[in-house]
Parts: C-alpha cells; sequence; structure tokens
C-alpha cells in the first residue's frame, strides 16, 4: 500500500517509467480479465490502455483507498460492463464478474485478495462432487464433456452442479459484494 | 392502433430489448422460459452487434477454454505513450512559458557567477561503476523484495524455497513431505525485474539457470507444472536449460516463441529495437511467431526475427560477441559505434550523445572486461584518434 501510494506519485511527477513497469506487470493479465466480460481481445486491449491513459492524465486526482492494483482492476471492470451497457447487456447477477473472479483462481496475480478468498473459502464449502467439478472446469479448465468423462457422470450432471454451485457461490458472495 | 400508440409500443420495445446476462448464461447451461427466450429474441433481433457478442460468448462457452494470451506489449506501449505524450506536448509548452522566467534568473546568475559556469568534464574525469547484482522480485501478491541489499535471504512458502545467496536467486521445490498439501494448485509466477546497471543470475525449480542482463524483466512460475515450462521475457538473458524431453521450455518475448528442450542460448530483444536476436551455442531451439511455423536453429547460428514484418532470418556468427556479457567480458567485432553505446549505456546506467551522425557509424572491434570503470574503456576508444570523449552529470558526449 505504502509502495502503492509511492508509485501513484511518481506518476503524479510525471515519471514514465514507474509508469511503465506498472504497465509492464500488469497489461496482460488486466486484458485477459477485461476479456472475460467482453469475450473480444481488440476491444479488451483498448479498454486496458484507456483505463492507463487515464491513470496518467489524472493520477493527481485519484486517491488510492486500495492497492493499485486493485484500482486498476475495479477501473477495468467498470469499463467493461460500460461497455456492455452500449450493447444493452447487464449483468445484474454478477455472473460475469464470478466468471471473471473464478477465472482469476488459475491466474498468479490475484487482483482482489479479499474476493479472492472469499471465493476460495465458498468453494471448500460445496459438496465433495461439486467441488470436483469446479476445480476441473476452472483450474484444470477441462470442457464439460471433459469433466464428465473424467468422473464418470453425463454431461447433463455436471451442468445441473455447475450451475447449483453458482447459485451457492452467489449467496455465499453477496456477504461481500454487497 | 393509433401512430402515437404504435410509436410508444416501439419505444418499450427498443428498451425492453436490454437483457440481464443471467439468460445468456442460462441459454447455454439449462433451459429457458419462454418469457426468458421472448427477451432473449428481441434483445437479438435488436441490433447486429448483439448478434455478435452472442456468437462470442457462445465460442466461449462451447470452446475447450483459453488459448494463450501473449500480448503484443510494443504496439500496446505505444498506442499509450502516444497518447500520453501528446498532452504531454501542451503541458510542456506551458512550462516552458514558466521556464523562460527561470532561465533569464540563470542567465543573470551566471552572468554574476562566470566562474561557476557548467562545463562537460573531460575524459579523465569520467567515472562510472560498473553494474552489479541487483533486482527487485515481485511476488505474485505484488509485494517486492530488493535483492541488492540483502544478502542471504531465505524465502519459504507451501511449495518452495527461494533462496538468495552470492547474488544468486535460487528456486527449490520442497521435498513431498515438507509441503503443505493444499486442496487447489495454482500456477504462480513470480517476476525479477533487472534495471539499468544491474545484472542477475537465477536458478528455476526444474535446474535451469539464467543470467538476466540490464534493463531486463523475465516473469516465471514458482513452480513448473503442466506439460510445458513457460517464461516470458524482455530484455536479455543468457539461459541454460535443464533437459526435459517431456517438457519443452518455451520463452515468450512478444509475439516471438523461442522453444527448447535442454541447451544453452542467448536471447536479445528490447523493446526500443526492432529485433529478437536468438544465438544458440548448442542442443537444439526452435523459434516462431505465436501460432506460426517453427524456424530451427542450428548451434553457431543466429535467429534475427524482425518486429515489424515478422520475418526471420538465420546467419551463421561467431556466438561468443553475443554472449561475452554473460562471462563478465564485452567482445566487440566490427560493431558500429551507435551498438556499441546502446550495450554500454545499459551497463554503466549512463547516456551517450552523438554530436553528429558520421560518429555513430565508426566501427570497431575489442575484447574488453565488463566490470571495470568505463573511463577504461573510453580511454581505449579514444586511442583510435578518431573520437574524444566528454561528459556531464550522466550524459557522455562523442565528438
Amino acid at each position: 500500500m505504502l509502495k502503492d501510494k509511492t508509485i501513484l506519485s511518481k506518476i503524479r511527477a510525471g515519471d514514465e517509467r514507474a509508469y511503465r513497469e506498472l504497465f509492464n506487470i500488469h497489461y496482460r493479465i488486466l486484458v485477459q480479465y477485461a476479456d472475460r466480460f467482453l469475450n473480444d481481445i481488440p476491444l479488451a486491449e483498448d479498454v486496458v490502455q484507456g483505463v492507463f491513459i487515464y491513470l496518467w492524465e489524472n493520477a493527481s486526482k485519484i486517491e488510492l483507498t486500495q492497492s493499485l492494483k486493485s484500482y486498476l482492476f475495479k477501473a477495468v471492470k467498470n469499463s467493461c460492463l460500460n461497455q456492455l451497457r452500449a450493447i444493452q447487456i447487464y449483468d445484474k447477477h454478477q455472473i460475469l464478474y464470478l466468471e471473471a473472479a473464478l477465472l482469476q483462481l488459475k491466474e498468479e496475480e490475484h487482483h482482489d485478495t479479499e474476493l479472492l478468498e472469499e471465493v476460495q473459502q465458498a468453494l471448500m464449502k460445496l459438496p465433495e462432487k461439486m467441488y470436483q467439478i469446479f476445480f476441473l472446469r476452472f483450474k484444470e479448465e477441462l470442457s464439460i464433456k471433459e469433466i464428465a468423462q473424467n468422473l464418470s457422470v453425463s454431461e447433463n450432471t455436471v451442468k445441473s452442479h455447475l450451475f447449483k454451485g453458482r447459485i451457492i457461490l452467489r449467496k455465499q458472495l453477496k456477504l461481500l459484494t454487497g | 392502433m393509433s401512430f402515437r400508440c404504435a410509436l410508444l409500443l416501439r419505444t418499450t420495445c427498443e428498451v425492453n430489448s436490454k437483457i440481464d446476462y443471467h439468460i445468456l448464461w442460462k441459454y447455454f447451461h439449462s433451459d429457458l422460459s419462454e418469457q426468458d427466450q421472448q427477451e432473449l429474441d428481441v434483445w437479438l433481433k435488436s441490433s447486429s452487434k448483439h448478434r455478435a457478442y452472442f456468437e462470442n460468448v457462445k465460442k466461449k462457452y462451447s470452446e475447450n477454454n483459453l488459448v494463450q494470451y501473449n500480448p503484443d506489449m510494443e504496439t500496446a506501449w505505444r498506442n499509450i505513450s502516444r497518447s500520453i505524450n501528446k498532452k504531454r506536448n501542451i503541458r510542456w509548452q506551458i512550462s516552458v512559458a514558466a521556464g523562460f522566467l527561470v532561465i533569464a534568473g540563470l542567465a543573470l546568475f551566471f552572468v554574476l557567477n562566470q566562474s561557476r559556469q557548467i562545463q562537460p568534464v573531460p575524459i579523465s574525469d569520467i567515472s562510472f561503476d560498473p553494474g552489479i547484482s541487483k533486482a527487485t522480485l515481485v511476488f505474485e501478491n505484488g509485494s517486492q523484495v530488493e535483492l541488492e541489499a540483502q544478502t542471504d535471504t531465505v524465502i519459504s512458502n507451501d511449495e518452495v524455497l527461494i533462496n538468495n545467496s552470492n547474488k544468486v536467486l535460487n528456486y527449490q521445490t520442497k521435498e513431498k513431505d515438507q509441503k503443505i498439501t493444499k486442496k487447489p494448485k495454482e500456477i504462480r509466477y513470480n517476476t525479477l525485474i533487472v534495471p539499468r546497471g544491474g545484472e542477475y543470475d537465477l536458478v528455476l525449480t526444474d535446474g535451469t539457470t539464467v543470467k538476466i542482463n540490464s534493463e531486463s524483466i523475465l516473469r516465471y512460475p514458482v513452480e513448473f507444472t503442466g506439460n510445458s515450462r513457460n517464461v516470458e521475457l524482455i530484455g536479455e538473458a543468457f539461459f541454460k536449460v535443464k533437459s526435459d524431453a517431456a517438457k519443452p521450455f518455451i520463452i515468450s518475448t512478444g509475439k516471438h516463441l523461442t522453444k527448447v528442450y535442454g541447451t544453452t542460448f542467448n536471447i536479445k530483444s528490447y523493446p526500443e529495437e526492432n529485433e529478437t536476436c536468438t544465438t544458440l551455442i548448442e542442443g537444439h531451439v526452435t523459434n516462431s511467431v505465436v501460432g506460426g511455423a517453427e524456424h530451427e536453429l542450428i548451434p553457431g547460428h543466429q535467429s534475427v526475427f524482425r518486429k515489424d514484418n515478422e520475418v526471420f532470418e538465420t546467419k551463421k556468427v561467431n556466438v561468443s560477441e553475443f554472449t561475452s556479457w554473460s562471462e563478465g567480458r564485452f567482445y566487440f567485432r566490427n560493431m558500429s559505434l551507435e551498438e556499441m553505446t546502446k550495450i554500454l549505456a545499459r551497463w554503466y546506467d549512463v547516456e551517450f550523445q552523438f554530436n553528429n551522425d558520421e560518429t555513430r557509424e565508426i566501427k570497431f572491434s575489442g575484447n574488453l572486461k565488463r566490470y571495470e570503470n568505463i573511463q577504461t574503456i573510453l580511454v581505449k576508444l579514444s586511442k583510435t584518434n578518431e573520437i574524444t570523449f566528454s561528459a556531464y552529470e550522466n550524459t557522455i558526449f562523442l565528438n
């Protein structure tokens, strides 16, 4: 946090090197994150570049209440939701957000540790079979078909577990996301 | 129905054409109620953009997931820096105006204090120490450790032991019984950032050693799981990859991939330069663009990949010209001053300024020590009587 404030104040002072370092570290993961919402890599890249440009130009106005990384992820998320609003999509049930968060599980850089821990814990609370299915789907990235073969169950069983599991997860996560 | 009513209906229709993503999700994962289906139909009909998004969602849920995403960092950075520098120029003009006042003040100061005028120092006073082992280690959670100041640091987490001693950062997988087994096993990455005027040695858990040169970044998994060993590089590094025929070691530098099974080679790919050079000492490597054909490279040869037109070229080279840095020497063979100064600038953390373009093209050959003060090198270069050096702060001028 202190470090982040230092980086931000460097950016405020026009330190392009500090800014570029921030870009180097986070660009890739942010584009992947945006892509979970938009399903469109070039658009996701535009969004993330836009967020970085905004950060540079408005560094003096930004008040950090969290880590710089969390700030970036939130800004990207908001920008993505705006993009979706333009094509009349609303993520009322935060499914896209949950998906993005779940897919972060296998990623190294957890943007929102608090949410992630909550997701991890919620996952652990799932019944064993359901947990296995979520694990295979989101960590090992198997397809529904492959999971069905692996666990010798029908594809429909896998689907219904994923469906019910999400409802449970969402209820658990409501506590956090309000 | 009156015209007004029809209009009203149309408007309502448009308003209703927004959709909750939940309906899309249900469409692909369970069943839709009739009402949901209707909403979806209306939404799909109302715009081709909606249909395009729908197709992409379909792809997401049907495909067996994620293709590895390798961003084109240079293009992305260029876009950003173009945009921020445009704005900056305006800011700059304002500050120029303000600057005039300062300069006027300074001018007066110098008139009054002529003896204190700033003058470049002669070569005998140019002294810059060579680079040293220093780097910043960034963990997956964003926390950082500066490795220059600390020696003999031991960081231990659930899976690995990270030992920093003797200027080598060493990753070791823990014995099975020492490991705290956690239910999910995620691939975690660390990043080593080596600044200008720095270098660092790294040993990965598979036994691969990497020497990372100045102004370079390497991102690597803490432990190698999965079917391949993937790392990402910006800048220059010298690799000795532990052989493992079952798990190729893949280095990505932007769009360019180098795939090896066990061998020794050097990769140089600085963002500001148009070429990615892979120089092979022994073994076997292939180079490719993401998704493109693999180009084989044999020992004693170098692959040059041009980033702008994505063309590969292979040539026979004297490998020590490209790898000598990792053994503490600079081996320049018929190299232009311009190329040479780029290398020296990174290692000594200085800037070079040419007073005319002809000087850039002057060629030199020589075998010099890398861990010596820059003065030794400059003196040798100036003995040729073709150039002289002077310096002011950390800028060295070539005349």
